[in-house]
């Protein structure tokens, strides 16, 4: 009768008896199955201490403490309680944020950005959202100055110096009239604070509320660090939203279904130029004008790793690649570690040097023509705000 | 077999008013004598320092609330190991997801850095998977065991009977093992296609 691995083990962890210590060590003597499985085992042995010491080498941090992902994060012992903010009791998150600013039907374009945290301590809810709202003007037309930039001068400069030769917006939004009913603010950049946004409704539709919220489900996808956890959330802010928040002013029949256009479209392609004009200290690993390229992103080496955790970790891994440019006054110049990926209804770009990070952009609302004119803010959860603008800018010549 | 396991407390009862001198004394040589050991079974198991740190010092003032504690270390650990159950239960999917991008990031990260760190960041993310697979309890006592336990006391934090850790260890290596190497030879295909991929560029 062989020696069963169990007994081999703890035979070789010490923990058998003097007696039977013996007749394991008689056995495996005189029988060479059990030799031979007695090595494989001191193989195991050492073989699973050594994988284990490499676990040992772990930054701290890794589970942020933030509101953004309830608070639960490192909240750690039961006996902990964490003090609860307005944000915390309306368990309103960025997402939800975003999700209310959704309902808002045909509003203003509100994009999310959230960067999930790659780094001790930095995590960085962004968000992106209209910065003016400008009635159906068509996007195919080469975007002049927007009203909104007219008032900041560095703006004007760059839409001045990238003349009209901008890639067109595709032709079918053009066409689509834009309901612009609402109007979403965004707390203001270097607040301290983290704020609920205030959102201001002027009219809208309830028939295009339920639509929205269907849009929402759909179109709120998968699109951010904590996303997967919190997606059954965002449908229940949006729900909430619905029920509560939106006063049910009469509206054109046709609006919900322009929504609808609307957001299929929005989520489609966000490729083109941005400026960063304005906020605080950072653009938060961007260049100071950049372009979302329709051109592939090519690395020199690329960790095998990587792609099958990305695989693991959900969605993204299979949209494409997409390179990004610095705009300079000398043209055009691709950022080598970054790269930007189109997601279920937005982008999300990938800083990989020097500090790593990725920036989630998702479409939350929009009426198409504020495409042209794109405002950023962004809140840093560690006591700290931190608020960059992008405004979209018609591309230079190539 | 010793019947330790059935003294260890799952919860323990408060004894905030009789925290005597004494007592005081005998967590702080717990903790001296303790604290390394457990929190680095907590970062192996949780990944993460920060909360394996906290979840440690939660054991400790659960500790001090204790009367008394038969067979110091498997209390400790079983507590320990009982706070991340309940913790683990609640977000588990959660960190998991921040995990892999947080390990996702360090990997790719290290596009051109030292490789060494891209080596053992790589290593420690197929050793945080590997790990991932192994059932909860096979896991618990395979880390308790690098942490020097015995087997009874392991059989006490777990709950299990003795006999059966000899049993339980076993498997939880075998699995570790050959999950890192499924991982590493998978690995190495996809570096050859990424090989392959790149020459034909």
């Amino acid at each position: 009768m062989h020696l069963d691995e169990g007994t081999i083990h703890a035979w070789l962890d010490g923990a058998l008896d003097a007696e039977e210590a013996k007749r394991v060590e008689r056995h495996a003597a005189e029988c060479g199955t059990c030799r031979a499985a007695v090595a494989e085992a001191r193989g195991l042995i050492a073989g699973a201490s050594r994988i284990l010491s490499a676990l040992d080498d772990v930054p701290s941090g890794v589970v942020p403490n933030s509101p953004a992902f309830g608070g639960a994060g490192r909240a750690g012992g039961p006996g902990r309680q964490r003090p609860r903010s307005l944000w915390n009791i309306l368990h309103f998150t960025p997402t939800r944020a975003a999700a209310a600013a959704l309902i808002l039907v045909a509003a203003g374009t509100a994009l999310v950005l959230r960067i999930p945290p790659n780094e001790r301590g930095q995590l960085e809810t962004t968000r992106l959202v209209t910065d003016s709202v400008r009635r159906s003007r068509p996007l195919s037309v080469p975007a002049s100055p927007a009203p909104a930039a007219a008032a900041d001068p560095a703006s004007v400069k760059v839409a001045e110096r990238m003349d009209a030769a901008a890639a067109p917006r595709p032709a079918r939004a053009a066409d689509l009239p834009v309901p612009v009913v609402a109007e979403a603010q965004v707390g203001r950049a270097g607040q301290a604070e983290k704020k609920l946004d205030k959102v201001s409704v002027a009219q809208a539709p309830a028939a295009a509320m339920a639509d929205s919220t269907s849009m929402l489900n759909r179109d709120a996808v998968i699109r951010d660090s904590a996303s997967r956890a919190i997606q059954s959330e965002t449908r229940r802010a949006s729900v909430a939203s619905v029920g509560g928040a939106v006063p049910s002013a009469a509206l054109p029949p046709a609006a919900s279904k322009d929504f609808r256009a609307v957001t299929q479209l929005v989520g489609l392609d966000l490729s083109g130029c941005y400026e960063v004009v304005g906020g605080t200290d950072s653009t938060m690993g961007l260049p100071r004008r950049l372009s979302l390229d329709t051109t592939r992103f090519e690395r020199r080496a690329r960790p095998a790793l990587a792609l099958q955790r990305s695989a693991s970790a959900g969605n993204v891994s299979q949209s494409e690649r997409y390179a990004i440019s610095a705009l300079t006054s000398e043209g055009r110049r691709p950022v080598e570690h970054a790269y930007w990926q189109a997601t279920g209804g937005g982008a999300r770009v990938t800083i990989e040097n020097p500090t790593p990070r990725t920036i989630q952009i998702s479409v939350r609302s929009d009426s198409i023509s504020s495409l042209a004119d794109v405002a950023v803010s962004s809140t840093r959860t560690e006591n700290s705000e931190l608020s960059v603008t992008l405004r979209r800018v018609s591309c230079p010549p190539q | 077999m010793s019947g330790s396991g059935k003294q260890i407390p799952r919860r323990s009862a408060p004894r905030n008013d009789k925290i005597g001198d004494q007592h005081l004394t005998d967590v702080e040589r717990l903790f001296t004598t303790y604290h390394q050991p457990l929190v680095r079974y907590l970062v192996r198991r949780l990944g993460d320092r920060d909360w394996a740190e906290e979840i440690a010092q939660e054991t400790f003032v659960r500790a001090l609330r204790q009367e008394q504690i038969v067979s110091e270390r498997a209390w400790l650990f079983a507590v320990a190991t009982n706070l991340v159950r309940d913790e683990a239960r609640k977000d588990a999917r959660r960190r998991r997801h921040l995990e892999l991008l947080r390990e996702q990031a360090k990997a790719e990260e290290a596009v051109e850095p030292e490789p060494t760190s891209l080596e053992r960041a790589q290593e420690a993310a197929i050793a945080r998977r590997a790990l991932e697979c192994l059932s909860e309890r096979d896991r618990e006592a395979l880390l308790m065991r690098e942490e020097g336990l015995d087997y009874n006391e392991i059989a006490a934090a777990l709950e299990l009977s003795v006999g059966s850790v000899g049993t339980t260890l076993a498997r939880a290596r075998r699995r570790l093992v050959e999950a890192v190497d499924e991982m590493q030879r998978e690995r190495e295909a996809q570096e050859k296609v990424g090989v392959r991929g790149n020459h034909a560029s």
